[in-house]
């Protein structure tokens, strides 16, 4: 068999689960999301929302982004009830 | 081949032989949608399921694209999965026997081949086969119940070899074989277990041990991930032939890559697939008492092409007639001619093939049309008159 | 009568309707056979698939293994289990000259005694076979008195066999009438 096409499993099966989180899709971002905490109640509907998911939970129940994986695609902004997410220039 | 006692046979039509083998070959999961002239494939194997004769999940579903989704998912938890169709239902599920192949599931289907509409007709012919001819899967031919029967546990076993991990189509003529009741000789429970063992995926779904299957592939990966198809096509006549060993040494039976008839002096070889090769070698016989030297090579493993297996039996001859069971409108041979003419070509012969498109929607050949065929060739051979190349329709009326 | 000699290759083609049992008759012939230690072959020809429409079933009998998988066109035995096609010179075509045909009739029609004398060495045979199987209660035993007629004429396959294989298929009541409609056939069958 060809050298290349050998070093993949057949039917290009991933076996190593989690092997995603090797894709960093951060670099895509035109914008990022910031979170201004005064007005972040912990809802976590942006958590809900965030196809990647790049939102986490902190200790305070508050949110934080994790930028290796956010493309910036702002769902996360237009969804939170309380305006508390704002997409800012890179 | 030792010949069985007609008496130690059962009475089986090829469809139910079929499903009897397949009973027997202990599958997990059969999916399938019920279509003229296959039905009764895949009733029988509804009712073992329904009166606990066979363990397995008959998923009844609503279409045959359905069927082949479901067969595919099942497949690829690792369970051994059987499906059947026709005709239409070949053609709907079309887009899913790529996925089935390139994502290694060694389904086994049974195809009683049929035409595809319009007009619209239940009977015998190849074109829903050839329609999914590139689809990657395994290609068997049978030419009568035993062969069928037969096929069905090699079949199995060739598709879930970590070798190969191929589908399988194993194709029987629509009412020539599927409705035709004869003798077959089984073989036991016990030796379908020992020759089939229960199936051992090697990766498969498990939630316990994620793994992604079918995955995106863009054009980093694309051409990589299907030439493994390839790949593993390469390696199926001689691992075919190897399960043929033991199962012959099983049950006396082999068929191998082709059925070759008389073709060693042979001067004009007739190459078909299917229930006519049956047919064809009876006229061959009547030939050879008249003194006319013909020969017959059955297509038996179509995809891959056995080129290896056929050269030799056909290097020799002064013309060729090949006959095929399906049309390819603009092409400038019919299916198996154009494989022929390859095989031809890459061995640097220029031998005169007369290409034939016959009995398409189940009209019938007989005997006596095949020894015409034959007959009409060798007498242009003598005369020095050429064989008329590109595609002729043989019982079109005109 | 005289049984027929098996030669190399006997064909039998069927006539009769969906729903009259054509294909179940050639099938339990095919069957018969097999337990007399004979190769067999049968299989239907369908037109539309539908009770009523004309239906052509052929079974291929022989002491070697059959490989011919093509319709028949010259049979030996041809077997009309539809009353009114057996009024038919139709179902004559192809009839090798030492042929033999089983009509399901009263009678034989003078048009069928006619067309059957250009072949001098052919056989013709008749039943009431609809008339048996009225007498037990149902047009559908028209098949197996048939089948029993069959039987008697060409001796090439057994009373005894083909209800072995009947006893394999069926039980009680429907068992006991087709029984009996297979013997009454064989008892009652006339030759032209």
């Amino acid at each position: 068999m060809a050298k290349v096409e050998s070093s993949i499993l057949p039917g290009g099966i991933i076996s190593r689960p989690g092997s995603t989180s090797d894709y960093k899709t951060g670099t895509w971002r035109v914008k990022k999301p910031v979170v201004d905490l005064d007005r972040c109640t912990g809802c976590l509907l942006c958590w809900i929302y965030c196809p990647e998911p790049a939102i986490q939970k902190r200790n305070d129940g508050k949110i934080e982004f994790d930028y290796d994986y956010c493309k910036g695609c702002g769902i996360c902004s237009v969804e939170c009830p309380s305006k508390a997410i704002k997409m800012v220039e890179e | 081949m030792s010949l069985l006692q007609p008496k130690t046979l059962k009475p089986m039509s090829t469809s139910e032989a079929i499903a009897y083998a397949v009973k027997q070959a202990n599958v997990d999961v059969i999916a399938a949608y019920p279509i003229t002239p296959q039905t009764i494939i895949v009733e029988r194997l509804s009712e073992y399921v329904n009166n606990g004769e066979l363990d397995a999940e008959y998923i009844a579903v609503e279409s045959e694209h359905s069927a082949m989704s479901a067969c595919v998912a099942a497949s690829l938890t690792g369970a051994r999965v059987f499906t059947s169709t026709a005709s239409q239902g070949l053609a709907l599920m079309h887009e899913v026997l790529y996925i089935a192949s390139s994502l290694r599931c060694p389904i086994v289907m049974a195809i009683a081949n049929r035409a595809l509409s319009a007009p619209i007709n239940i009977h015998c012919d190849h074109s829903d086969m050839m329609g999914s001819r590139d689809a990657g899967w395994i290609q068997i031919f049978v030419e009568n119940g035993q062969q069928a029967y037969d096929r069905i546990f090699q079949a199995f076993k060739l598709a879930e070899d970590e070798d190969i991990l191929l589908p399988v189509g194993v194709n029987l003529d629509g009412f020539f074989l599927s409705h035709a009741v004869e003798g077959i000789a089984t073989i036991s429970d016990s030796e379908a277990a020992m020759f089939l063992p229960p199936r051992k995926a090697k990766y498969y779904i498990d939630s316990s041990m994620p793994m992604t299957f079918g995955a995106f592939a863009l054009p980093d990966w694309y051409f990589e991930i299907k030439h493994q198809v390839v790949e593993a096509m390469e390696k199926v006549p001689k691992k075919l032939a190897e399960i043929e060993e033991i199962y012959y040494k099983m049950t006396g039976r082999r068929y191998g890559h082709v059925g070759a008839y008389k073709t060693d002096d042979a001067e004009v070889c007739l190459i078909c697939a299917g229930s006519a090769a049956a047919t064809a070698k009876f006229a061959v016989t009547s030939l050879r008492e008249k003194g006319i030297k013909a020969g017959l090579l059955s297509i038996r493993l179509f995809r891959p092409f056995p080129a290896e297996s056929i050269l030799p039996h056909i290097k020799d001859v002064k013309a060729l007639v090949v006959m095929d069971r399906a049309m390819s409108p603009g092409a400038p041979s019919a299916p198996i001619g154009q494989d022929i003419k390859t095989v031809l070509y890459d061995a640097g012969l220029n031998i005169p093939v007369a290409n034939y498109v016959y009995g398409l929607g189940g009209r019938d050949i007989s005997v006596a049309e095949f020894e015409n065929i034959i007959t009409k060739i060798i007498e242009d051979l003598k005369a020095g008159r050429p064989i008329e190349r590109g595609v002729r329709y043989w019982g079109l009326r005109i | 009568m005289q049984a027929i000699e098996l030669k190399k290759l006997v064909e039998v083609r069927f006539h009769g309707r969906g729903g009259q049992g054509v294909v179940t008759a050639a099938r339990l012939l095919a069957e018969a056979c097999l337990l007399e230690n004979k190769y067999s072959l049968s299989f239907p020809e369908f037109g539309p698939e539908r009770s009523g429409a004309p239906v052509r079933a052929y079974v291929r009998i022989s002491d070697e293994p059959i490989e011919v998988r093509s319709l028949v066109y010259d049979p030996e035995i041809v077997v009309s289990i539809d009353p009114k096609l057996s009024s038919s010179v139709e179902i004559l075509a192809g009839l090798d000259d030492e042929g033999v045909v089983i009509i399901n009739s009263k009678n034989v029609e003078e048009a069928l005694l006619k067309a059957i004398s250009s072949k001098p060495r052919a056989k013709l045979f008749y039943v009431d076979a609809r008339g048996i199987a009225l007498s037990l209660g149902d047009a559908r035993f028209e098949n197996s008195a048939i089948l029993g007629a069959f039987a008697k004429a060409t001796g090439i396959v057994s009373l005894s066999s083909l209800e072995s294989v009947l006893r394999t298929r069926f039980k009680g009541a429907v068992l006991e009438n087709n029984l009996k409609a297979m013997r009454l056939g064989y008892d009652k069958v006339g030759q032209a």
